[in-house]
């Protein structure tokens, strides 16, 4: 007799053992919702449940913990502990109420499982000031689908999130979390660039900036996908324990998006207090009024036309930014956050580079005059799934000198020109993203420009690369107008010598013969050609 | 001569859909995977042997390709599974004069049902004279073919020569404004009637881009004389160097009548014919360097005065013109066989539907030779 068959998926929640696999039928499963709700609220309510399961496996892994440390307390007692709220915020563990539990859920699931997760998420919020107003209540809804949603919640259940590696379950699924991003950044083409910046351009800003302690700034944060990428390098170069090195603060205007962010820091164990209590205009109401950051990235919507601009704003030192365009508003807002040896890196469209319309072009000069200006990189088309302008990297710091102790390159009056648009990788017809060794490439050459310990530990020195990259004077740079375009700087590269290209004389010699032989096939071809017409009864 | 009958799609021959295959599933290889829109990629198994035809079943619906080597043929296609003894070209031209496209089956994407067309009706002679017809449009189309390859031949020949003569030749004072004029163009005001629909050719990047190789006879749009005087393009003679400047920088063509362009090229007009093959190899060699001066937020444009700033490689005079006498026939060559190929295209397409329907008969070879005698 054959097994009989689990309810949607499960029984492939069994087998399968990797995390990409269980995320690869989540998404199918967490898919079947769609239909009825928009777009940016059926991410809301899938990335909801995510973040539920997480605060509720959380809580109980801590809850164990504590429960191993009480084994010599007398039973009567064991219950103080388990229940006090200070063992789980000092863990950074959010306190889950017993309505909330995951456990809870699914047992009374039969009751009415929208209902039950609205209460979920209102409960949770009560007793966590830190998510005030963060959790979306929109389960128990009319347009809903109750059985999909018991189904679910099912499989969120079922999935293995634990017994991968050495990996708590937790980090399991922050990374379902930030590939369910990334899914509905896919789904939702076009308009999902207010959200998600591709992981292979934020990878590019950290590896070049390399955020290892200090506060971290993103004036329009969207997800939050540069924060994660900054703690991920973090783990990456100086290990877990180091992950609180850095405290990150942002702020986005959208609603739902800020929802996401802050979900997605709790998440990933970052005090979600970073990002403002509300979402808010950046211009209009900036939330960090008081920010000296150490580190800025960036990637604002591109060319924004629709923007609060107020012509007195003291962030205007360069000159006031044309209301047709905010790139310049967004460069401006970052210098004035900068501390004095912070630095900052920018995604904007091309344009900015070269724009000389309504006084952007009188900006660029005077912030090139300032000596703001460290390296501009121009990167390959493709990147973003969202728009097919091209974009290019700013990166600005107010001291290129030294800096003391550290011992950096002196680079006072001079900007580092990358031309990368050769780099990257075609992965389907319409997106490309940029690999390990391309990141590392531009992050290599700007360290060894900047002469960083990173550079020093791996033995690099810069080197102009025809082509590629070249260190400007601002005399240089005034020569070309202070247009800021790599591909001005950097020239033609060398022509490549492959050791295995046929001699010149040889291919000529070869498209010689071919071009002879062709000359015979369409003489030959002529004289067939005659006799077929020549046989057309006309 | 041999009567034409008639029959349905579906007696004439057998059609069956593609089959599925993701490109995350194909493996290298040189089987071509055939889409409705052509070869769509490659593989290294094949599903149906050639010389086959598909038809674009969800897009391009009804729009057959003809496939010599064995092949995939994808489920956007419907594809010829058996020819019952019919000539597969004569096959393929005959789905070229059948519009298929009003057969769509599909309420929102558009899709062709085999089952829809198997009962249009086709009139068509016995396997013979289709063998003797599509040799005739073979034979054009070979030396279509053959036309092709001499002029991208020849052009690449071209280059090499020019790769061996600029060797060692660093990049001088001279700029292409000091050497030639340089040019631009400009649109009359589409709103005034006066100025469009004359003889004059006027050219835009499309024209160009469109171009297998870059010698330039007819343009799409034309404009009058005040339409000339209206726009800011000057009437470049013909020879003059075209070079598209936005979007698309570096396609090129050498037009072959006096022409007119929009905003869309820089034009370069050299004071005589050896300057300007040099000047043209010159600029075809460094779009690369050229698209590194562009700007632009929305697509790259590569300003006139960029161009014209840019120092040229120029080798003494006599070097020029002993390069220019050996590129000169090449490019004459290939604009010769372009022309040519002008011409047999018309012809082919007017003779198409003749042939297909009967309304032109082929004569017999040995008619021919009587005719001859």
């Amino acid at each position: 007799m054959p097994p009989r068959k689990r309810a949607g998926g499960q029984t492939e929640l069994f087998t399968v053992s990797s995390t990409k696999q269980i995320q690869d039928i989540l998404w199918k499963a967490a898919d079947k919702l769609r239909g009825s709700m928009d777009a940016a609220q059926y991410k809301e309510f899938v990335l909801g449940l995510v973040f539920l399961k997480y605060v509720s496996d959380a809580f109980a892994e801590r809850r164990d913990k504590i429960a191993e440390s009480l084994t010599d307390l007398p039973e009567s007692r064991r219950a103080d502990f388990l229940d006090d709220r200070d063992e789980y915020t000092l863990a950074n563990v959010f306190w889950v109420p017993e309505n909330a539990r995951w456990d809870y859920l699914v047992e009374n699931a039969p009751q009415g499982v929208g209902e039950l997760l609205d209460e979920a998420m209102d409960a949770i919020m009560r007793e966590n000031p830190a998510l005030t107003g963060v959790l979306p209540k929109i389960f128990n809804r009319d347009n809903v689908d109750k059985n999909r949603l018991k189904e679910l919640v099912d499989l969120i259940s079922d999935a293995r999130f634990t017994g991968h590696g050495d990996r708590p379950a937790q980090d399991v699924l922050g990374e379902t979390y930030e590939y369910f991003l990334e899914k509905f950044a896919r789904a939702e083409g076009k308009r999902a660039g207010e959200f998600y910046t591709p992981s292979s351009v934020v990878r590019v800003l950290v590896e070049v900036l390399e955020p290892y302690s200090g506060r971290v700034y993103d004036p329009c944060c969207g997800s939050g996908g540069m924060f994660v990428q900054s703690q991920k390098f973090i783990e990456a170069r100086a290990g877990r324990d180091h992950t609180h090195d850095i405290a990150v603060y942002g702020q986005e205007q959208n609603e739902r998006t800020w929802r996401l962010a802050k979900m997605n820091l709790a998440i990933h164990h970052m005090d979600p207090v970073g990002i403002a209590d509300r979402w808010a205009d950046t211009f209009s109401d900036d939330k960090h009024p008081d920010m000296r950051a150490d580190f800025i990235m960036a990637n604002p919507p591109f060319n924004m036309s629709d923007w609060a601009r107020r012509e007195s704003d003291p962030r205007w030192r360069y000159g006031v930014p044309p209301q047709s365009n905010a790139n310049y508003a967004w460069l401006q807002h970052i210098v004035s956050k900068l501390g004095d040896r912070g630095s900052a890196g920018v995604v904007l469209a091309n344009g900015s580079m070269s724009s000389k319309q309504s006084g952007e072009g009188e900006i660029r000069r005077t912030m090139v005059e300032a000596d703001l200006v460290a390296c501009m990189v121009a990167l390959p088309p493709n990147l973003f799934r969202t728009t097919a302008i091209p974009a290019c990297l700013w990166f600005l710091t107010k001291d290129k000198g030294p800096q003391g102790a550290k011992g950096l390159t002196d680079r006072r009056g001079e900007i580092l020109f990358i031309d990368a648009r050769a780099l990257g990788t075609m992965v389907d017809r319409t997106e490309r993203i940029l690999t390990d060794d391309d990141i590392a490439r531009i992050a290599d050459t700007y360290h060894a420009w900047r002469g960083t310990k990173s550079a020093k530990a791996k033995n690099q020195t810069y080197e102009n690369i025809p082509g590629f990259c070249h260190s400007a004077t601002l005399d240089e740079v005034a020569t070309h107008d202070h247009v800021l375009t790599p591909g001005r700087y950097v020239g033609a590269s060398a022509a490549e010598v492959d050791p295995d290209a046929v001699p010149l004389t040889e291919r000529i010699e070869h498209l010689r013969k071919e071009l002879y032989a062709n000359f015979d096939e369409s003489s030959h071809l002529e004289k067939v050609v005659r006799g077929v017409l020549g046989r057309v009864d006309v | 001569m041999s009567e034409w009958r008639k029959t349905t799609l579906g007696d004439l021959v057998t059609l069956q859909r593609g089959h599925d295959l993701p490109s995350s599933q194909r493996i290298p290889g040189d089987v071509p995977v055939m889409g409705s829109g052509g070869v769509a990629g490659w593989h290294n198994a094949a599903k149906a042997s050639g010389p086959g035809v598909t038809l674009g079943r969800a897009a391009n619906l009804g729009v057959p390709a003809l496939i010599q080597d064995d092949f995939w043929p994808l489920n956007t296609t419907l594809y010829v599974t058996d020819f019952h003894g019919n000539d597969v070209r004569f096959v393929y031209h005959l789905f070229q004069t059948l519009d298929l496209s009003g057969y769509n089956s599909g309420s929102v994407q558009p899709m062709l049902n085999r089952n829809f067309i198997k009962g249009v009706e086709v009139t068509v002679p016995e396997p013979a004279e289709q063998r003797k017809i599509s040799a005739t449009l073979a034979a054009l189309d070979e030396k279509i073919g053959v036309n092709d390859r001499i002029a991208a031949c020849a052009l690449q020949l071209a280059d090499a020569y020019f790769e061996l003569a600029v060797d060692g030749i660093p990049a001088g004072p001279e700029t292409f404004d000091s050497i030639a004029q340089v040019g631009g163009g400009g649109t009359p005001s589409t709103k005034n009637p006066a100025f469009w629909g004359g003889a004059i050719a006027w050219s835009t990047p499309s024209d160009v881009t469109a171009l297998r190789v870059p010698y330039l006879f007819d343009t799409s749009r034309k404009i009058t004389d005040a339409g000339l005087d209206e726009c800011a393009s000057a009437l470049y003679p013909a020879g003059s160097i075209l070079m598209t400047s936005r979007a698309t920088i570096g396609a090129f063509a050498i037009p072959q009548i006096p022409t007119a362009v929009n905003q869309g090229f820089v034009v370069v007009t050299a004071p005589d014919e050896n300057l300007t093959m040099w000047l043209f190899h010159e600029m075809r060699d460094r779009v690369d360097e050229m698209v590194g001066l562009a700007n632009g937020s929305t697509f790259l444009e590569l300003s006139r005065k960029n161009f014209k700033a840019m120092n040229v490689r120029l080798p003494a005079p006599e070097v020029v013109k002993a390069f220019a006498e050996k590129v000169a026939p090449l490019h004459k060559r290939a604009s010769a066989a372009s022309a040519e190929n002008s011409t047999l295209i018309a012809l082919r397409d007017t003779l198409l539907p003749e042939l297909m329907s009967g309304r032109l008969r082929v004569k017999d070879a040995e008619k021919v030779v009587e005719d001859a005698v």
